[in-house]
């Protein structure tokens, strides 16, 4: 009995079965599958310091540390209420994508969003990238046909000309702004100038 | 007692273990909150199980039509001697309680409780889980509802329905089509168009014809009478129409070929239409014609949803826009919806069409349920209400030319369109009719007219005569100018009459001022109003009127 | 021409739920002008600006077949939003692979390989989901629900129904129109969470073998007495505590007085029959003069702690 335990909690180190008897479990979407699924946690998990393991992985004893390092086994999902939606990998393209959703707002001054998700700058955790699979009747009025297509929401926006023109503007308008006052003459301009710039700071 | 309890698995028969539960309805669905408190008040007793799926079928859709099945029937037999049944359905529990001698009941305890064993069925079943009953339910679910889509009552409807659709939209295209021809046609020879104005007639010159040049050479008189085609010939001779290739022309005799290939087709779809109203809706059609009976199935939905509708919506079917509008501006409401193509109320003069469409859809509703509903195949009822509806018509129309003849200068009275105005003198041509002969009144009438700086006395006056009038507007739709006096009289004392008949407390030998003081109380504020500005000009319409009368 | 549609149809002015008569819903709803999706009708050649022929209210506004978007979960459970240029309301398809009347899609590759896909929920054709947009607190509908649903139509909105209550909960969908019943029975049979039924919703008697005690009634037959209606299919087979979600149009059922008090006599009957509406959203943008009231049924009185 005991032997089997451990190799439960070795086992458990190398080949994530608790995820698999999760994600079986989850399906059955029931709300009393959970506990059970905590009960045998602890039974496997928890146990004094006298038992030791010798071998290739030694849990650690504290109990919390314990179940720390279980729970980042266990995926993580938005839960049964959201069909197990998984938590992604953010990966620094979709970190651009979803800081981009968060201020798409400045994308276009014609398109109006809610305010108070744009308030917020946390990142949702749980989400999916998809894309969109136009019906039959739209192959003609409401598709991007394959040189349109982008990998990501960022490379999207970035290719719709009629956004260019606008952002195009917008930057040199916040650039004039944000140029120093004073005579055109002391500005610094092309590498001459920049040459002299560094000189100077020397 | 006994519960019966269909489930989709099949019939399931509860023992009630505390009767006296039931008494209190409100508190009933409390007891099944939980499953240990509903085995205490109900006990399943007997499950009869449908073996496949077609058994199922055939079960529900006897349920359907509150029939007991055979397989119900038997398990009954077995399992309720001597019980009382509760059903969920009233028209079950009779036919149970005629074929089985099962007494029946079905209240509102019945139905708490119906709802108490359905919240929970599972733990009341054993061995029946949800998960049990969903494929089941599934299963039968589709095959009752394929069942139901295949047999559907009103498929006959739908043909009628989709035949009247497509006859609209060919004469849509038809007329399209027709106008192209005449556009591109006119190009080569534009006289034609005032010459023929029929489309098809049109187009079967236009095909034969070609070249207008050719028009002189050929023989018309199989499309046109004669004096059409001489004058076609003639200006064809001088038009001032362009030139056409060959070419072209071909392509416009083929567009002809079009016109007249669809009008054929039109043809004969309207011979189908008329076929299928006649069986369908016999008596509709003797009443309205095919194409206004046709287009009312279509606005219902079906025969049967049609016959569901009054009179009073039968007659505005049709004009539901601008019957809301009217009850949303508060103005009066329409009078005619889809009604106003039929012939009846073709016939009517303007004035008449609002009542003769209120008639005529009056006994539309009565043809239409008698088809729908009834069991005669003939149209001899609506024929019948046909005739009724055309003599009333005569008589609209002969009460009208009789008006028309009397009047003074022996022309129709042209009225003015005023509702006040009409109303004042209105009621006192009336009330001098009538109380022509009747020297007293006439006599205070006159007085009253002559003396106008009396105020109180014409009022009343004008005032019970107009009463009169509206009683009387009822009663005599056959007046007629030839009316002798006495005639006049014996109306009004039959109208005195009638007076006493309403009016109870009103004494035999009151003569017209009795009756008018009577009247009196009764008078309506509206008609004191109309009356108090316009107690002048009655005078002298009245008098007018007494001409009219003595001539 | 449009062929008729369910819904309304029938006999009369009072929109009898017979089959044929062509005044259904759907159809011109679309049109009315989809909010913010405006501008994002480029046509693809720049200049054509709002070229997008079927009109704006299908498919959820400018989503263009091969873009990307960011799926991320509602307030409300089972319900999902789709994020790119502009948001839609998404549900999980349940029968991944198939649109069930032509709407858009969105499909996503699983970082463990499997794939998940979404079906686009446009507001202006199905009153839940201008309900859900309208801000509504909680459409009771739910992953596991068993869920009644009167005026099924052709299973539009019946089809997300399904989708959010997923493979555990159950949809009773009840339409009485045979033209309409004859698309509902053909969804049905893809989706097996989905019990069609063609009957008319006012003799809940006649269907009382095939419904279960269900936890939500979704209620949307634009009758005079849909709350009669409502009140009726509630006794028979809606739970003690459970909720119903009732979508009013208020030219159906008097049209000579404002909305706003059709809808207060509706909450009042409603109230009479044991239902304890809790609020009341209008479905402003996406309908005129509706109103979608969301309550309980029989609630549990409340314990005084």
């Amino acid at each position: 009995m005991a032997i089997a335990e451990k190799k439960a909690v070795i086992g458990l180190s190398w080949q994530p079965k608790l995820p698999a008897t999760l994600s079986s479990a989850s399906t059955n979407n029931n709300g009393g599958v959970n506990e059970s699924q905590s009960q045998r946690e602890s039974s496997l998990l928890w146990r004094p310091n006298t038992e030791l393991v010798d071998g290739l992985f030694v849990p650690p004893n504290d109990p919390k540390k314990l179940n720390k390092l279980l729970k980042k086994q266990i995926k993580d999902t938005a839960g049964t209420s959201w069909f197990d939606m998984p938590a992604a990998t953010i990966t620094p393209e979709l970190k651009k994508d979803l800081q981009l959703l968060k201020l798409r707002s400045a994308m276009d001054p014609k398109r109006h969003y809610k305010k108070s998700e744009a308030k917020s700058k946390t990142l949702p955790k749980y989400f999916q990238v998809g894309t969109v699979v136009e019906s039959s009747t739209d192959f003609f009025s409401s598709r991007l046909t394959k040189k349109e297509r982008k990998a990501t929401l960022a490379d999207e926006l970035l290719s719709d000309p009629t956004l260019g023109q606008y952002r195009k503007r917008k930057v040199r308008e916040i650039e004039s702004q944000n140029r120093p006052a004073g005579n055109d003459k002391w500005k610094m301009r092309g590498r001459q100038s920049q040459k002299r710039a560094k000189q100077r700071r020397h | 007692m006994l519960v019966l309890f269909e489930t989709p698995a099949g019939f399931a028969l509860f023992k009630v273990l505390d009767e006296g539960k039931l008494s209190k309805v409100e508190g009933l669905w409390q007891e099944f909150n939980s499953a240990e408190s509903a085995r205490q008040i109900v006990k399943l007793k007997a499950f009869s199980k449908f073996e496949n799926t077609s058994e199922a079928l055939k079960a529900a859709t006897c349920l359907l039509e509150s029939k007991p099945s055979k397989d119900l029937r038997k398990f009954l037999r077995t399992h309720c001697d001597g019980e009382t049944l509760a059903v969920a359905d009233s028209k079950l529990g009779n036919a149970i309680k005629d074929k089985l001698k099962i007494e029946c009941v079905h209240n509102n305890a019945v139905m708490e409780l119906m709802r108490g064993v359905r919240s929970q069925l599972t733990e009341l079943i054993s061995g029946l889980a949800g998960q049990d009953l969903q494929p089941m339910s599934l299963g039968l679910s589709h095959s009752l509802s394929r069942y139901k889509l295949k047999f559907s009552a009103d498929k006959v409807d739908t043909m009628i329905i989709q035949a009247i659709g497509l006859l609209d939209d060919l004469d849509k295209e038809l007329n399209t089509y027709a106008m192209r021809v005449r556009e591109w046609y006119g190009w080569h020879f534009p006289e034609l168009a005032k010459i023929i104005q029929d489309n098809i007639v049109y187009a079967k010159a236009v095909k034969l014809m070609g070249n207008r040049s050719n028009a002189a050479k050929l023989d018309f008189s199989e499309i046109l009478p004669e004096e059409v085609e001489a004058q076609l010939k003639e200006a064809a001779m001088i038009s001032m129409g362009t030139e056409v290739s060959d070419l072209d022309l071909l392509n416009i005799k083929e567009l002809c070929d079009q016109v007249l290939s669809l009008a054929e087709y039109r043809a004969q779809l309207y011979d189908y239409l008329k076929s299928r109203m006649n069986t369908v809706a016999p008596n509709l059609t003797a009443l309205v014609g095919e194409l206004v009976g046709a287009r009312l199935i279509a606005h219902g939905g079906s025969l049967l949803n049609l016959a569901k509708q009054p009179g009073s919506t039968v007659q505005i079917l049709g004009a539901e826009k601008a019957l809301f509008r009217a009850l949303k501006t508060k103005h009066a409401t329409p009078k005619y919806g889809l009604i106003y193509h039929a012939s009846l109320v073709g016939q009517a003069a303007p004035k008449h069409k609002g009542k003769i469409s209120r008639s005529l859809a009056s006994k539309t509703a009565l043809a239409i349920r008698y088809d729908a509903l009834g069991d005669g195949q003939d149209n001899c009822m609506g024929l019948e209400n046909r005739a009724k509806l055309e003599a009333r018509l005569r008589n609209l129309e002969g009460k009208e030319l009789g008006r028309a003849a009397g009047s003074a200068k022996g022309k129709p009275k042209i009225e003015v369109y005023d509702k006040d105005r009409k109303k004042g003198p209105g009621a006192m041509i009336t009330a001098a009719k009538t109380y022509n002969p009747a020297a007293d009144s006439i006599l205070g009438l006159m007085e009253n007219a002559a003396s106008k700086d009396d105020e109180e006395k014409p009022m009343e006056e004008v005032a019970a005569g107009q009463e009169k009038k509206e009683k009387k507007k009822k009663k005599s739709k056959k007046v007629d100018d030839e009316r002798t006096n006495g005639s006049v009289e014996a109306e009004n004392e039959e109208s005195v009459k009638k007076e006493k008949k309403k009016r109870k407390k009103q004494v035999a030998e009151a003569g017209g001022e009795n009756v008018e003081a009577g009247e009196k109380k009764k008078k309506k504020r509206k008609h004191s109003e109309v009356n108090e500005e316009e107690s002048e000009v009655p005078s002298k319409k009245e008098k007018k009127k007494k001409k009219k009368n003595d001539d | 021409m449009r062929p008729p549609r369910g819904r309304g149809g029938g006999g009369g002015f009072r929109g009898g739920r017979g089959d044929g008569g062509g005044r259904g819903r759907g159809g011109g709803r679309g049109g009315g002008g989809g909010r913010g999706g405006g501008s994002a009708m480029r046509g693809r050649g720049g200049g054509r600006g709002g070229g997008r022929g079927g009109g704006r209210g299908r498919g959820g506004g400018g989503m263009k077949g091969g873009s990307k978007v960011v799926v991320e979960p509602h307030r409300h459970e089972g319900v999902f939003i789709a994020k790119g240029k502009e948001d839609a309301l998404v549900t999980k398809n349940l029968v991944a692979g198939e649109a069930v009347y032509n709407e858009k899609r969105i499909s996503v590759q699983n970082e463990d390989g499997t794939k998940v896909e979404y079906r686009i929920w446009n507001p202006f054709r199905s009153k839940l989901a201008a309900a859900v947009l309208g801000g509504v607190d909680n459409i009771w509908i739910k992953p596991g629900a068993r869920v009644l649903y009167l005026g099924a139509a052709s299973g539009t909105t019946v089809s997300h129904v399904s989708d959010i209550v997923g493979p555990n909960g159950v949809v009773y969908a009840v339409e009485f129109s045979h033209r309409s019943g004859r698309d509902l029975v053909n969804m049905a049979k893809k989706r097996t969470n989905v019990i069609p039924i063609i009957e008319d919703a006012r003799h809940p008697a006649k269907y009382r073998m095939l419904v279960g005690m269900v936890d939500v009634i979704f209620s949307d037959v634009a009758q005079p007495d849909q709350a009669r209606i409502l009140a009726l299919n509630a006794s028979y087979f809606l739970k003690a505590g459970g909720h119903f979600v009732i979508s009013i149009k208020a030219n159906c059922i008097d049209s000579t007085v404002p909305a706003e008090a059709v809808f207060q006599s509706e909450v009042k009957k409603l109230q009479q029959d044991q239902f304890k509406p809790f609020e009341q959203v209008t479905l402003e943008p996406f309908e005129r003069d509706h109103a979608c009231v969301v309550g309980g049924y029989r609630m549990p009185k409340k314990q005084k702690a």
